[in-house]
């Protein structure tokens, strides 16, 4: 791939070195959680008015979220849970959650592979500014996700 | 001078462990890179990472290499273990420090240290070779 998605936000400068650790805290507690029961997230809708059309021929901007999520449950049909987060409500920072029979037997920078794939379009038009991704395959849906992290 | 993607699939072969990211272990700008730092850190890494700031080419260039669009990238011994959150993922789950193991012994030294690339400051106009 030839263009290449921007992280170039200066996060821990905007969020402070503690900010930045709380949240690695956060997402490592939120393993624990069955992802099912966060169910689907979406932003509001920014601004009315006409929506714009992406290099792409996608839609763009007005409801990110909502393209983002389109993309994916047309990557990955009959996903088991599929969840878009805008992180920040600024409709570029997001967070993605796909658990697919697709997966199976992959790894997870193959896992990766395919979402990234399926977002190509937006991370090459600059729609996405941050990606992050839990992926997971559908077999493994029963098991509580064991992070290992959170020993007394 | 060495193409610049030659030195970086150089340093991703030869180091032991390499981290593409955002400013440099002592001043990260970015919080993803800083995810990755210190999964990397927990679980005893050898660290040689590299500050894609300096030139929107190495960032270009490193994903042609890995197929990967984002920043950071971690590999080990030349294979690509991913981004911030599989590295974050497999080092909760104890995978990541299983795979230092295995790459590179138990007996690891545990160092940071910067590996500076090398730009030309006009590297678009390079002699392409066959």
């Amino acid at each position: 791939m030839e263009v290449v998605g921007d992280h170039g936000e200066l996060e821990a400068e905007r969020l402070g070195p503690r900010r930045v650790l709380d949240e690695v805290e956060r997402r490592v507690l939120l393993r624990g959680e069955p992802v099912a029961e966060r169910g689907h997230r979406r932003s509001l809708p920014r601004a009315a008015g006409a929506k714009p059309r992406g290099r792409d021929g996608y839609d763009q901007g007005v409801d990110a979220t909502a393209t983002l999520e389109t993309l994916l449950r047309e990557a990955f049909p009959g996903a088991r849970e599929l969840a878009v987060e805008d992180r920040t409500g600024g409709g570029d920072h997001f967070q993605v959650v796909v658990e697919s029979d697709r997966f199976e037997g992959l790894s997870l920078v193959e896992q990766h592979r395919l979402v990234y794939d399926a977002l190509a379009a937006p991370l090459r038009d600059g729609t996405i500014h941050e990606l992050r991704i839990r992926t997971r395959p559908t077999a493994r849906s029963q098991e509580p996700v064991d992070t290992g992290g959170s020993t007394t | 001078m060495t193409e610049l993607r030659d030195q970086i699939q150089e340093l991703i072969s030869s180091e032991q462990v390499s981290l593409f990211m955002k400013g440099t272990p002592e001043f990260v700008m970015c919080g993803n890179s800083d995810r990755a730092l210190r999964a990397l850190q927990a679980a005893g890494a050898p660290i040689t990472a590299v500050d894609v700031l300096p030139d929107p080419r190495i960032r270009q260039e490193l994903s042609a290499l890995s197929g990967w669009p984002t920043i950071p990238q971690v590999f080990i011994r030349g294979e690509l273990v991913g981004g911030a959150d599989i590295v974050e993922e497999l080092c909760a789950s104890g995978e990541l420090q299983q795979r230092l193991d295995d790459a590179l012994g138990t007996e690891r030294e545990l160092v940071v240290r910067t590996a500076p690339l090398t730009v030309s400051p006009n590297a678009n106009t390079r002699t392409t070779q066959p």
